[in-house]
C-alpha cells in the first residue's frame, strides 16, 4: 500500500476572537484577547467571572429553524467552520462526497442539550438526542452528505489533535480522498462550575506560563480539509501547509494532572517525529498546549526538555495561544493550529499575550510574548494534552517555505496483524472460563456478571468511586494482557490502547450533574466531574494497567469496538509499536436509559446490556500460536446498503479478497427494523455463496459500543481453534466451523457509520 | 455546632466517608492524627478539593484565598483540620 502525502487546502474558524479567520488574525496581530466578562451564564458565585465567549452568536444568521432544533450548538460551530474550510479549498468541484470524511474532536459533545433541561429524569427526547458525542460527529457528516469514514473523537482537550491525525491517516492511507477535521466545544456552564469546583480557573485573562495561574474557558471551532498533495497540485489548489505525522500517548499518571515530568507529551513528541521521519533540529516553532495551570505549564515544558534538550529548547521560539482564545477544551489543538498557520502565511508566530513575568519551571523556555514574532517557519508542532493523561503531537512543514528535494515517504513494508489475546468481563466469572461464542449462543443467563466487583477480580486494580465502566473494562483489558504475556513478555508501558466508548460513564455523570441539581453550580463535585470527559475511562485503564504507549478514545453511536479495532489495525501497520489494545464498554444507568429512549434504542429485540470486550493486536505472533489475522478493513457513512456495501467492498479490496473466499459474515446489529432492513439488503447486493455462515450474535444482550467488537472476538475465537465443545457449535451453526478460513466482520450504526474488517486464519 | 468532637465526627463521617465514598474504612477507623494525604488516607488532590468544598457547605465556611502552605497544613489531618474549622466558627459567632 502506497502512502499518500498529506496537505491543508482550506481552513475555517469560529472563535471568541472572531467568526471567520480574517477577523481572528486580524486580531492576534494587535494582540487582543477574546477573555472577557462571561455573559452565556451567571458566574457570579465562581473563583472567576470571565471567560472566552463567541461574540453575537446568532444561529439563525446561519441555520434554518429545523437545524437549530436538531444540532446541537457544538454541532452548529462546527458545521459554520467547516463551510468556511470547503469555500476556500473548493475541494467539492473535484472530488465527490461519497470519498470525503470527517473527524470530530470534541470534549463535551452536546452537553448544552443536556443541562439547559436542569434535570436528569424525565428528559425531553428532542434534546436529549442532541446530547451524545458521537451525535456531533454524525450530524455533520449527514448535514453535509459526507460518505467516507467518520469519527468522533472523545479525548478531551486532546481530541482536535487527534482527530487531525486520525483524518490525516485515512487521507494518508487511501481511505478518503479527502478528510474534514477540526474540532468543537461551546460554552458550559456545568463545565465551568467542574473547572470552578477544581480551582482551575483564573480570575484575570490567563497567561500561560505567567506568573499569575490559571486558565481561561473559552469555545469554538476549527476545521480543516486535508486532501493528497497530488490532489492539491493536480487542482492548483491553495496549499496551507503538509502534515508529516502525528504521535498520540497516554501519561497513565492522573485523572486531571499531569505527568509531572511531562513523560507523556514527550512519547507523543518522539511518536510524531518518528512517524514523520523529521529530525527534531529541525522543528523552528512549537505551539503549546500551555493552559496556564500550576500542573499543565511546568510539566510541559520538563517534557519538552527531555525531548529537545534544555539548551537546544532555550533557542525554539514556542508559545501557547491559549491567552489569545481561552482554553477552548476539544477545539483548542485545531484552533491552534489553524492559526498558527494563519500567522506563518505572512511568516508570522502566534504570541502569548499579557505577559509579565516567567513562572518558576518555565525561565529557560524561549517564550513568544505579547507580540507576534516574525519568523519564517518550516518544520513546527501543535502539542496538546488532556483530562485521561491523553496527549498529541503533529509535525507539520508549512508550505510557504520553498522546498529543496521532496522528502518521499517510506513505502512500509508488509506487515501483518494478528490478535493475539482477547478479554471480556462477561465470561470472566463464569466458572470455567469459556469462549465468548460459547457463551452468546448458549442458554445461560445473562445475570450473574452484574455483580462483578473488579476489588475481588484483583483488589490492585480498583480505586474508590470507580464506576462500574471503568471496572469492566479494566478487567477486560488484563484479560487480554494475561492471555498475550502467556507466550509473550510485554512491557506494558510499550502497549497503546485505542478505546470506544458511546457514552462514557453516564453513572458518574449522573452524579455529577445532581452534585449542580440539588446543591447549585458553585457546589459542584470536584471528584466526579473528571470523569464527565468520557476518555477518563481509557484514561483510568491505563492508568491501572501502566499502558503509556499510543492512546486515543472514540465515539461512533455503535461500532465502537470494530471501529477502536480498526484504528489499531492501522497503528500496527505503522510498526511504530508492536502491541495494540482495542476495546470498547458499555454500562447501564438511569440517565443512560433515558438516552436509549431518546435515540429509540429501547425500541431493540434485544435486551440492552453492559460490559467490556479487549482484543490485543499485534505485528508479531510466535510461529506456533493459532490466532487469527486482519487483512483489510473499509470504513463509510450513509445509513443505506449500497454504503455498508461499499465498506464491505473496500475491505475485501484492501485483503486482496473476493467474496467467493469468504465462509462466514458476521454482522453487529442493534436490533431495530431499519438496521436489520439495511443489513438484508446488503446481504443481497453482496450475493455470497449460499453456504456461507451469516449471524448476529446479539439475541443474548446488545451492548451499543461492545458488540460489533464481540463479532471480531468470536471471529478470533473460531479462527483460532479455541472453541472447547466443537460439537455444539457445529450442531448451533449446522456447519463443520474448523473449515473456516477466512470471514468478514461488519457493523453499522444507527446513524449509518459503517466499518467492515476482513479476518482470517493466520499463516 | 462548635464542638471539637462534633467537628471531628462530622468531618469523619459525612465529609471523608459519605461524600468521597471511602469504601475500604469507616469513620470509627479514621485516626484524628492520621494524615489524609500521602500514606494515610491517601486522598489525592482533586478529592482535597472536594474535602474543602465539604468543609465549605457542611459548616458554612469560606475557605477561599487560603496560600498553598496554609491548606497542606490545615488538611494534614482530621485533627488540624477541626482546629482550624472550631477557630473560623468561634470568629463567626
Amino acid at each position: 500500500m502506497i502512502k499518500n502525502r498529506v496537505v491543508v487546502t482550506g481552513i475555517g474558524i469560529l472563535s471568541s476572537l472572531g467568526h471567520n479567520k480574517k477577523e481572528n488574525i486580524l486580531q492576534m496581530k494587535k494582540g487582543n484577547t477574546g477573555v472577557n466578562k462571561l455573559k452565556k451564564f451567571n458566574t457570579d458565585k465562581f473563583i472567576s467571572q470571565i471567560g472566552a465567549e463567541i461574540k453575537e452568536y446568532n444561529a439563525q444568521a446561519y441555520f434554518n429553524e429545523r437545524e437549530i432544533t436538531e444540532y446541537d450548538r457544538c454541532a452548529q460551530y462546527a458545521i459554520i467552520s467547516i463551510k468556511e474550510a470547503l469555500a476556500e479549498s473548493k475541494v467539492l468541484d473535484n472530488i465527490s462526497l461519497e470519498n470525503i470524511g470527517l473527524s470530530f474532536g470534541t470534549c463535551n459533545g452536546g452537553v448544552n442539550s443536556l443541562e439547559e433541561q436542569n434535570a436528569i429524569k424525565g428528559l425531553d427526547k428532542k434534546k436529549t438526542q442532541k446530547y451524545p458525542f458521537f451525535n456531533q460527529g454524525d450530524h455533520v457528516a449527514k448535514h453535509f452528505k459526507l460518505g467516507g469514514p467518520v469519527n468522533t473523537i472523545n479525548t478531551a482537550c486532546a481530541a482536535s489533535g487527534n482527530a487531525i491525525g486520525f483524518g490525516f491517516e485515512m487521507v494518508q492511507k487511501g481511505y478518503a480522498n479527502a478528510m474534514i477535521v477540526g474540532g468543537s466545544d461551546s460554552m458550559s456552564s456545568s463545565v465551568y462550575a467542574g473547572f470552578n469546583a477544581l480551582r482551575a480557573l483564573n480570575s484575570v485573562p490567563c497567561s500561560p506560563y505567567n506568573k499569575s495561574f490559571g486558565l481561561s474557558l473559552g469555545e469554538g471551532a476549527a476545521f480543516l480539509v486535508l486532501e493528497t498533495l497530488e490532489s492539491a497540485l493536480s487542482r492548483n489548489a491553495n496549499i496551507y501547509a503538509e502534515i508529516c505525522g502525528y504521535g498520540l500517548s497516554s501519561d497513565a499518571y492522573h485523572e486531571t494532572a499531569p505527568h509531572p515530568e511531562g513523560l507523556g507529551i514527550k512519547k507523543a513528541i518522539e511518536y510524531a517525529l518518528k512517524q514523520a521521519n523529521v529530525e527534531k533540529k529541525e522543528i523552528s516553532y512549537i505551539n503549546t498546549h500551555g493552559t496556564g495551570t500550576k500542573a499543565n505549564d511546568s510539566a510541559e515544558i520538563k517534557g519538552l526538555e527531555q525531548v529537545f534538550g534544555t539548551e537546544r529548547l532555550s533557542q525554539i521560539p514556542i508559545s501557547s495561544s491559549k491567552a489569545y482564545f481561552g482554553h477552548n477544551l476539544g477545539a483548542a489543538a485545531a484552533i491552534e493550529y489553524v492559526t498558527s498557520l494563519l500567522a506563518m502565511q505572512e511568516d508570522l508566530l502566534p504570541a502569548t499575550i499579557n505577559f509579565q513575568e516567567k513562572r518558576e519551571g518555565c525561565e529557560n523556555a524561549n517564550i513568544i510574548t505579547n507580540e507576534m514574532k516574525h519568523q519564517r517557519t518550516t518544520y513546527f508542532l501543535c502539542n496538546n494534552s488532556a483530562f485521561g493523561g491523553h496527549n498529541a503531537s503533529i509535525v507539520s512543514k508549512n508550505w510557504e517555505i520553498p522546498e529543496g528535494e521532496i522528502k518521499e515517504l517510506k513505502s512500509p513494508s508488509k506487515t501483518n496483524v494478528y490478535i493475539v489475546g482477547k478479554g471480556n468481563s462477561t465470561t470472566l466469572l463464569k466458572e470455567n472460563q469459556g469462549s465468548l461464542l460459547e457463551y452468546l449462543v448458549s442458554e445461560e443467563s445473562t445475570s450473574e456478571f452484574e455483580d462483578f466487583k473488579l476489588k475481588e477480580y484483583d483488589s490492585t486494580l480498583y480505586e474508590r468511586r470507580m464506576n462500574s465502566l471503568a471496572q469492566y473494562s479494566i478487567a477486560a483489558a488484563d484479560l487480554a494482557i494475561k492471555e498475550t504475556n502467556s507466550y509473550s513478555s510485554l512491557e506494558n508501558e510499550d502497549i497503546a490502547l485505542i478505546y470506544g466508548t458511546s457514552r462514557g460513564s453516564l453513572q458518574s455523570s449522573e452524579k455529577y450533574f445532581k452534585s449542580i441539581l440539588q446543591k447549585g453550580p458553585e457546589f459542584a463535585s470536584s471528584i466526579y466531574f473528571p470523569d464527565m470527559v468520557l476518555n477518563s475511562v481509557a484514561g483510568k485503564v491505563s492508568k491501572k494497567l501502566r499502558l503509556q504507549g499510543f492512546g486515543s478514545s472514540i465515539s461512533t453511536g455503535g461500532n465502537e469496538g470494530l471501529f477502536s479495532a480498526i484504528y489499531g489495525y492501522e497503528l500496527m501497520k505503522d510498526n511504530i509499536q508492536s502491541y495494540c489494545l482495542v476495546g470498547a464498554g458499555d454500562e447501564l444507568s438511569d440517565l443512560s436509559s433515558e438516552i436509549d429512549q431518546a435515540l429509540g434504542l429501547d425500541k431493540s429485540i434485544y435486551p440492552i446490556s453492559q460490559g467490556s470486550s479487549f482484543l490485543m493486536l499485534s505485528n508479531k505472533k510466535d510461529k506456533y500460536i493459532n490466532c487469527a489475522e486482519i487483512t483489510g478493513i473499509g470504513l463509510t457513512f450513509g445509513s443505506n446498503a449500497s454504503s455498508l456495501n461499499r465498506a464491505i467492498e473496500m475491505a475485501l479490496n484492501n485483503s486482496n479478497s473476493n467474496i467467493k473466499d469468504i465462509d462466514f459474515i458476521f454482522y453487529n446489529s442493534n436490533g431495530l427494523p431499519s438496521d436489520m432492513a439495511i443489513y438484508e439488503e446488503m446481504f443481497e447486493n453482496l450475493n455470497p455463496q449460499k453456504s456461507i455462515l451469516k449471524h448476529c450474535f446479539n439475541s443474548k444482550e446488545y451492548l451499543e459500543s461492545t458488540s460489533s467488537l464481540n463479532h471480531l472476538y468470536v471471529a478470533a475465537e473460531l479462527l483460532g481453534n479455541e472453541i472447547k465443545d466443537l460439537e455444539s457449535i457445529n450442531n448451533y451453526f449446522n456447519q463443520d466451523v474448523t473449515k473456516y478460513k477466512k470471514g468478514i466482520v461488519v457493523s453499522t450504526s444507527m446513524n449509518g457509520n459503517n466499518a467492515a474488517i476482513i479476518v482470517s486464519k493466520a499463516k | 455546632m462548635n464542638k471539637i468532637e462534633e467537628i471531628k465526627n462530622i468531618i469523619k463521617e459525612k465529609i471523608l466517608v459519605e461524600r468521597l465514598e471511602l469504601d475500604d474504612i469507616t469513620a470509627e477507623e479514621i485516626n484524628d492524627n492520621e494524615a489524609l494525604f500521602g500514606d494515610g488516607l491517601g486522598l489525592d488532590s482533586v478529592e482535597a478539593l472536594d474535602v474543602i468544598s465539604g468543609v465549605e457547605e457542611e459548616f458554612d465556611i469560606k475557605m477561599q484565598g487560603m496560600e498553598e502552605e496554609e491548606i497542606r497544613q490545615t488538611f494534614s489531618s482530621v485533627e488540624t483540620l477541626s482546629a482550624y474549622i472550631h477557630e473560623k466558627l468561634a470568629q463567626i459567632v
